[in-house]
């Protein structure tokens, strides 16, 4: 019967994703998300106090913790938390798709200055902090901890083709190899997230190169940012080799075997991680005009020689384009 | 990932084949019926004896409904307050059951009740099953004791039979004529053969007697009439001729043949239908009857052999009809997830709350689809105006959200007051609209509306509601809800189907347009 209605489909939309070698939602729970991800190994990526002890292991840095609010009744320290920085960022320990998340630019006598341009007043942060304890963006509804932590600084190599808010790259990373990687850019409308469905821009990556390809944005393609005009095409990434094999260690760390690593560039202390998702969307395949099938694949057929970070993102290198 | 398959699959298979297997059997072997509408009817019925008297032992005694050929007993049920009693069972062929009960200190005034299930027969195999040989032997040849030894009842008779013959060219003109003839007030021969006949005696006994020394078998039978309901229900008596090798009725009164269907005979003879001994002096006795229509399933149950009746006790027919309908929402439910799932999996549309259509769905059941809408609506619509006032209040979540449930719920008591004062039905079911369901929209709804731009929530909530119209449709056809109360083996389906949908990989219909720019 699933036959029957494939062909069908296939027929009547005169396009079979599938033999182009794209992975559907699916699909990509069926054959790698539930095949590879353990469900109890989840915590370790939904939360991001325990994703950045992970990076410690790998040898990569996270955005340095300011503090960290468990309590109602530790609300009352957030001055002294944020008293170590001018700009800072609070984010859900176990947000998912970037909700709760909110950047402060500057704050001064109780006045938080958002990045955004708007201000926030010490009552309303510390509303949305206990929104945040309380687990409305959390999965699933839990209690939550609120993380005070660094303001990514964005690198000078992205001020053209950023408007507001932070890019980061996404790398797919399965059983170790780097599989499809690619740039995520804010735009006006997406209102400084790198969110693709909020009007962000998508752009695919050369594994081989680091260089950025095609940009998609909502369901098109583009070739300039949309409110910088700066063209988005063959922007190369710096330290690509550093990153594709900082991504792939947490192979060895981590046992997560499909997972999207999120990492961001800063502008002083270099490539940074974001965070871990054990359940990458699948947008990254329109960014790189490209289904993940035919690598994922080609990881399949390899994986079984436990192969050194180093040697695996040299095949990757050498397998994709 | 093979043996993933392979295991659901073959699980899949397993129960959907089982399913499809008890399905069968139900369906083609023992007669349970595939579609709603062959229905039976079926009713209540209620006897209600009054006993008053003196204090002390007494006993009673009721004739059991001998339901005749168009109807069976189901299910009887005696009630009375510290009585003993037994049924005895017919001895000869026109003795009926009869139910005794007795107290060796009874009140002054007890009461007595008798129950019983009465479902009407389509199965007409029964009537043809008259033996017309043992009918004559039983109703005909034995003329009534009564008059064997009195000559002037007897020539009264004769001299009657002889006018009938002469009116008549067979059993049926005979009858009639007889019954015609039984109207003439001024006969003196029927004066005396009623006046002979006694107390309790009216046109019908008359008629019988007379159509016996005829040599036409002939009784008069005790009807019950079995209407939608009555508290106090009548009881009417008819002759019943047998004619042509089946029972003709007639009513005396009117020397017509009488052809109403929802009589149920209940027993024979000019008696009464209890009797009384001891201190209890007198009796009054009172038929209540309610009508329900069920499908022609119990049929198949109620003639049904050992296996028939394993199938009834496992399906909610012996239940009290309360608790059949809760019942009948219970097996709805998993087809109602099954489609939300087949929607998600299939389709790819996203709404909030996994399973919140179906609950809607099932509050629609209630309110009818119309009003259902327009109320889903009005309340999200109104919760979220409180919400944003709550919003600005700066509440914490969990006491926010306990102020909209609150909310909710004093906008619902509101509306059901207000459309209770106007007279509209539907207003008062609303309440069974799913309320922490409805909160839960409100306050995501909010939220995406905050983080996600207005035309994504209302997206949302408009997906979330179309889904529910599907719902609604699929979980409140006729058709689907008799399949799945009558064969709730078919939930063995559903999970299979589940399970096998739980392994489907391939694309979503609205991956097709996601991916399309890849072409």
């Amino acid at each position: 019967m699933i036959g029957g209605i494939k062909a069908f489909l296939d027929k009547n939309f005169n396009f079979n994703p599938g033999a182009s070698g794209i992975v559907g939602i699916n699909s990509r729970n069926i054959d790698y998300v539930l095949r590879n991800n353990p469900r109890k190994f989840y915590p370790l990526v939904d939360d991001k106090l325990e994703t950045k002890k992970l990076a410690r292991e790998v040898g990569i840095p996270s955005p340095e913790v300011y503090g960290v609010i468990e309590h109602y009744n530790q609300i009352k320290n957030l001055p002294e938390i944020t008293s170590k920085s001018k700009d800072f960022v609070v984010k859900p320990a176990r947000g998912s798709g970037g909700g709760g998340i909110v950047v402060i630019a500057d704050h001064k006598e109780g006045r938080y200055y958002k990045a955004g341009g708007t201000v926030m007043l010490e009552d309303e942060l510390n509303f949305h902090i206990t929104n945040i304890l309380g687990g409305l963006y959390s999965l699933g509804g839990a209690a939550d901890q609120a993380i005070i932590e660094y303001r990514v600084e964005i690198a000078k190599l992205f001020e053209n083709i950023v408007y507001k808010g932070v890019p980061d790259i996404r790398i797919i990373i399965y059983h170790g190899y780097p599989a499809m990687a690619m740039l995520r850019l804010p735009t006006r409308q997406s209102d400084g997230k790198a969110n693709l469905h909020s009007g962000g821009l998508g752009t695919g990556l050369s594994i081989k190169t680091g260089m950025t390809t095609h940009t998609v944005k909502g369901t098109g393609y583009i070739d300039k940012h949309p409110d910088t005009e700066a063209p988005v095409y063959g922007v190369q990434i710096p330290d690509w080799g550093y990153l594709l094999e900082a991504a792939s260690r947490f192979h060895e760390v981590l046992p997560l075997k499909y997972i999207g690593v999120d990492l961001v560039l800063d502008e002083t202390k270099g490539p940074m991680l974001l965070e871990v998702n054990a359940r990458p969307g699948l947008g990254i395949q329109i960014a790189n005009r490209a289904g993940l099938r035919p690598r994922l694949d080609a990881i399949d057929a390899v994986r079984e020689l436990n192969e050194t970070p180093e040697a695996r993102v040299r095949r990757a290198r050498d397998m994709f384009a | 990932m093979k043996n993933a398959n392979i295991r659901s699959f073959v699980l899949a298979g397993i129960f959907v084949a089982a399913g499809l297997i008890v399905f069968a059997y139900k369906a083609f072997v023992a007669g349970f019926p595939l579609s709603p509408d062959q229905t039976v009817k079926s009713w209540h019925v209620e006897a209600r004896m009054t006993l008053n008297g003196n204090q002390g032992e007494s006993r009673a005694e009721l004739k059991l409904p001998d339901p005749g050929e168009r109807f069976t007993l189901l299910d009887e049920g005696f009630i009375s307050d510290g009585y003993g009693f037994y049924v005895t069972e017919p001895k000869g062929e026109r003795e009926t059951r009869k139910a005794v009960w007795s107290k060796r200190e009874a009140k002054e005034k007890e009461i007595i009740f008798y129950r019983a299930v009465v479902y009407e027969s389509r199965d007409t195999d029964r009537e043809k099953n008259i033996d017309p040989e043992a009918v004559k032997k039983h109703y005909a040849d034995e003329v009534s004791s009564k008059f064997v030894n009195d000559e002037t009842a007897q020539t009264a008779l004769d001299s009657l039979h002889k006018e009938f013959l002469s009116k008549s060219s067979d059993d049926f003109s005979y009858a009639t004529a007889a019954l015609k003839t039984l109207l003439n007030a001024s006969d003196e021969r029927l004066k005396l053969i009623r006046a002979k006949l006694g107390h309790g005696s009216d046109l019908s006994s008359a008629a019988t007697e007379i159509l016996r020394h005829g040599g036409i078998p002939a009784r008069t039978v005790n009807m019950l009439q079995l209407s939608k309901g009555a508290r106090d229900a009548e009881i009417v008596r008819r002759t019943e001729v047998f004619l042509n090798n089946q029972w003709v009725r007639f009513n005396a009164d009117t020397a017509t043949l009488d052809r109403s269907q929802n009589v149920m005979p209940w027993w024979e003879g000019d008696g009464k239908a209890w009797e009384v001994k001891g201190a209890a002096g007198e009796a009054t006795l009172r038929f209540a009857v309610k009508q329900h229509l069920e499908s022609a399933l119990t049929e198949a149950i109620w003639d049904g052999d050992g296996l028939k009746n394993l199938f009834y006790t496992s399906s909610v027919f012996g239940l009290p009809v309360d608790i059949q309908l809760t019942l009948q929402i219970l097996l709805l439910i998993p087809l109602g997830a099954f489609v939300c799932a087949f929607l998600k999996q299939f389709i790819g549309i996203t709404t909030y709350g996994t399973f919140m259509p179906v609950l809607i769905a099932m509050s629609f059941r209630e309110t009818q689809l119309l009003w259902g809408i327009v109320l889903f609506w009005f309340i999200i619509g109104l919760g979220m105006l409180f919400r944003s006032v709550f919003d600005k209040l700066q509440l914490l979540m969990v006491p926010r959200l306990s102020a909209i449930l609150t909310v909710v719920v004093a906008i619902i008591y509101a509306i059901s007051l207000i459309l209770f004062k106007f007279r509209i039905q539907s207003g008062l079911s609303i309440s069974l609209f799913p309320l922490v369901i409805l909160t839960m929209i409100i306050e995501r709804m909010s939220v995406t509306w905050e983080e996600r731009g207005p035309k994504e929530a209302l997206h949302l909530a408009f997906n979330s509601l179309l889904i529910s119209i599907l719902c609604y449709f699929v979980i409140s056809n006729t058709y689907i809800i008799h399949l799945l109360v009558t064969f709730p083996e078919l939930l063995l389906v559903i999970l299979g189907a589940c399970l096998a949908l739980g392994r489907y990989n391939g694309f979503k219909l609205t991956e097709y347009y996601r991916f399309r720019v890849l072409k």
